[in-house]
């Protein structure tokens, strides 16, 4: 792993609907991808390093990012990252993004191949139906404690995956790298696995939304407190519905949640009392959400319309100071998180996300 | 004496109607009366679409237009010596034309331009602009085709000696040989080389309105421009049927200066760094000596025509808006590497809405000071042969930038002991926080002349007068 740090260098960002025509054939071909073990799907399709190089003549583009393989008609996603840089470069990058084989996890997005075509890079992936938690969040609105509880565990359970077995650290944990299927599986993806296709991508996007922790913004050493703080500030978005940089007030709850003002109370946040927000949040510059992030009071939730355990989870990721920030290996122990780490929920979740699948986006 | 007007739509919002005396930028804010408004080219009299009737015909000339009516009357009796036919205005065009103050040259194809680009007229008409002298030296593509014997009825009335449109006809465009945030670059045949550069206009949803805004905003720029070191404007191509919009110039072979700074393994001499930089500010003083901004200043936007001449390019094409398209969730694209170059203040300026976006119809304030700025950026390349900042996410970038940090010296330090203290003075300058401690482009070609060994600036002058303006 390089030195590299990683915002969504590939800028991706999913198509808001699912192809909702040709549904019987396609229908057949998606229980087919939902049943065979992923492995055996890689087996099938066998597409080691010199294959993938002809994966591009078996995939059909379809709407989006998703494609079939013609051969297999497996249903699979593919990201194409255009980067304006030398073929040798190019080929070095899907060499580099073959570390993903070896990722083997039901909280990892499969990978199944990388390839050149042209000046683009396409990496494909397993095909999630339910595409990334920020689309369903603006589907839904916001989400059930219950299910951002089994949304932490399996993200929890990704990032450890990443950092023991792949010894990878994730680099940008948010909403719309966290994908769900009909299945009801949580899967990371988008982690930074090519430095030199971080650097290759570095700096050709300015984002309005940032999940970077405090410490990395002023310039510290990158370790996975930076990813749990970027977790934290995720599940936060997850269960109120808006990016909550800076931090939603009392009155701002008050009116999320119908009641009124005083019948709001936040939980204890650590006080900035040298802090002063930004003088009109309603338009606010980039940098100052930035300077928000360093220096203003991280979000809480209130009291009542959360449970105690989730408020406390969050606020133990959501420290300023990396050292006071659980780790994860303290989260796994959390109340929270046993409360929902093995229980079966019936389908639930899976239910949850079939549901949604074909609902429309809400107007903001 | 009725001394008509040469009335042109403007942009202009910060001044205020000579007739009713409102101030348009009023009217822009509050959303109302939002007129088009009219410049006169000559006096300098704005005018709502409105106010028209009830403004005077007393245009006050000044030499320089007198200066261009002679000269345009000289073009004219020349045309006539090569036997051209005398233009005749397209039947009907004139009575069809609304009324606006005509100016005072008698030519009809004169006439013509100075109508409302909302008339019937060709849209391959271009608007004349506001230096007229200007306009009167580009002429000899045309020239050619007349001589040529290519010469049609038609291309006497849309293109005239002053005009600067290329028939979509007349160039061969062919293969691509680069991509931009704003455009495709395509290399092409145009009485030789060339290259076109076409913009996409697409950012703009009224497809009317593209035609317009990349001649007064884009061809302007480029018509006005007439430097050593800038890209050399052949003329422009556009085509609102197929939305294709296109500047030409010169084809320059060398590439840009990043790929030559970057990603060249051959060594550069401090000489030649002192020579490069003194030939881009050159260019500069002379852009801003304009009033035109280049917004974009990067070594990726600067063409070695040889080894040892770079001339600027791809300038007045930035803006915001541009930057909204491809449109995605929570992040807009934006040219490569443009943090480093981007100035304070205007990194500051990048403001979100209450729905979290870009509100990307606020105009960045672009200055001259900002693109001093840029250039400080191009500077330290140049002095050490490597960004400003590595593969920072944009996040710390403009964190580091917006608290005043200047990370990449400080990482540098060492590096920079080996430079001259008076070039770190002259890279701090042009960094400075505070756009009005920046020196202006003038002051710095005096400083690096200044820096330069007596020999060096010789031997720069030699090459760079080596290359002849193809007019001549």
């Amino acid at each position: 792993m390089s030195s590299g740090k990683r915002r969504n260098p590939l800028g991706l960002s999913l198509p808001p609907t699912v192809n909702e025509q040709s549904e019987s054939g396609e229908a057949a071909a998606e229980e087919a991808t939902a049943t065979v073990p992923l492995e055996e799907q890689l087996k099938k399709l066998g597409l080691t390093e010199p294959q993938t190089q002809r994966l591009s003549e078996f995939l059909q583009a379809k709407e989006g990012i998703k494609c079939v393989h013609k051969k297999t008609g497996v249903i699979m996603a593919r990201k194409l990252v255009h980067l304006e840089i030398k073929p040798s470069v190019r080929q070095q990058i899907v060499k580099e993004l073959a570390v993903l084989h070896k990722c083997n996890s039901p909280f990892i997005v499969g990978f199944y191949g990388a390839f050149v075509d042209n000046n683009d890079i396409s990496i494909c992936m397993e095909y999630m139906d339910g595409l990334s938690l920020d689309i369903v969040l603006k589907k839904v609105g916001r989400l059930p404690e219950k299910f951002v509880g089994r949304i932490s565990v399996a993200v929890v359970r990704g990032l450890t995956y990443l950092k023991d077995e792949i010894k990878i650290l994730h680099r940008d944990v948010k909403p719309s790298n966290m994908l769900v299927n009909s299945n009801g599986e949580i899967k990371l993806c988008d982690f930074g696995v090519s430095g030199m296709l971080i650097d290759s991508m570095a700096n050709s996007f300015v984002g309005t939304r940032s999940y970077m922790a405090p410490e990395r913004l002023t310039g510290s050493h990158y370790t996975i407190s930076s990813d749990i703080w970027s977790f934290g500030l995720s599940l936060v978005e997850l269960l109120i519905g808006r990016y909550p940089v800076p931090a939603p007030s009392q009155a701002e709850y008050a009116s999320m949640f119908n009641v009124s003002e005083n019948e709001i109370e936040l939980a204890d946040s650590l006080e900035e009392p040298n802090y002063h927000p930004p003088s009109n949040p309603a338009s606010m510059a980039i940098f100052e959400m930035l300077d928000y992030i360093v220096n203003g009071p991280p979000p809480t939730l209130p009291k009542r319309f959360f449970t105690d355990e989730v408020i406390g989870f969050v606020s133990k990721c959501l420290r300023k100071l990396p050292s006071e920030r659980a780790t994860l290996k303290s989260l796994t122990s959390d109340v929270f998180f046993t409360q929902y780490a093995d229980n079966d929920d019936q389908g639930e979740f899976a239910d949850f996300v079939k549901a949604t699948i074909n609902l429309p986006k809400l107007n903001p | 004496m009725k001394v008509f007007h040469r009335l042109v739509p403007s942009k202009s919002k910060f001044r205020q109607c000579n007739v009713c005396e409102r101030y348009f930028i009023l009217d822009y804010v509050r959303r109302q009366h939002c007129e088009d408004v009219y410049a006169c080219t000559v006096c300098g009299k704005r005018v709502h679409e409105g106010c028209l009737d009830r403004l005077a015909n007393d245009c006050t000339m000044q030499a320089q237009y007198v200066g261009g009516i002679v000269h345009n009357v000289i073009m004219q009796s020349n045309a006539k010596i090569w036997e051209s036919p005398p233009p005749t205005p397209p039947p009907g065009e004139q009575a069809a034309a609304p009324s606006p103050p005509r100016s005072l040259t008698t030519s009809p194809s004169v006439l013509e331009k100075n109508v409302h680009t909302n008339n019937s007229t060709t849209p391959l008409l271009t608007t004349t602009t506001t230096s007229t002298l200007d306009d009167m030296t580009m002429y000899s593509e045309n020239f050619c085709d007349d001589l040529n014997g290519e010469y049609e009825m038609m291309d006497y009335e849309t293109m005239t000696w002053e005009d600067v449109t290329i028939k979509v006809t007349d160039i061969d465009v062919k293969q691509r040989i680069g991509d931009g945030r704003f455009g495709v670059v395509h290399f092409a045949q145009y009485h030789g080389d060339a290259a076109v550069k076409f913009v996409k206009m697409d950012y703009l949803k009224e497809e009317e309105r593209r035609l317009e805004v990349f001649t007064q905003e884009i061809v302007t720029a480029y018509k006005n421009s007439r430097h050593d070191h800038i890209a050399l404007f052949y003329g422009y191509v556009a085509d609102p049927l197929t939305n294709q919009y296109g500047i030409v110039t010169n084809f320059y072979q060398h590439k840009t200066l990043y790929h030559r700074i970057h990603e060249s393994a051959e060594d550069f001499e401090q000489s030649w760094t002192f020579q490069i930089s003194l030939q881009i500010c050159q260019a500069m003083s002379y852009l801003h000596k304009k009033k035109i901004l280049h917004r974009d200043l990067r070594s990726k936007n600067i063409l070695l025509d040889n080894p040892n001449r770079v001339v600027v390019a791809d300038f007045a094409l930035m803006k915001l808006e541009r930057l909204e398209y491809p449109k995605r969730d929570y992040t807009f694209c934006i040219p490569n590497h443009w943090l480093d170059y981007l100035a304070p203040e205007i990194a500051s300026n990048l403001i979100l809405n209450e729905k979290r976006e870009v509100a990307f119809h606020l105009d960045l304030p672009f200055s001259g000071e900002s693109d001093v700025y840029s250039f400080g950026t191009i500077f330290f390349e140049l002095l050490l042969r490597k960004m400003p900042t590595g593969c920072d996410s944009w996040e710390q970038k403009l964190y580091a930038k917006m608290s005043g940090q200047k990370a990449a010296l400080q990482r540098l330090d060492t590096q920079l002991q080996k430079i001259d203290t008076k070039l770190h003075d002259l890279l701090m300058g042009c960094w400075s926080n505070q756009p009005e401690n920046r020196p202006n482009f003038l002051q710095i070609v005096k400083r690096i002349t200044a820096m330069m060994p007596r020999k060096e600036s010789n031997k720069t002058k030699r090459r760079s007068t080596a290359h002849e303006n193809p007019l001549f």
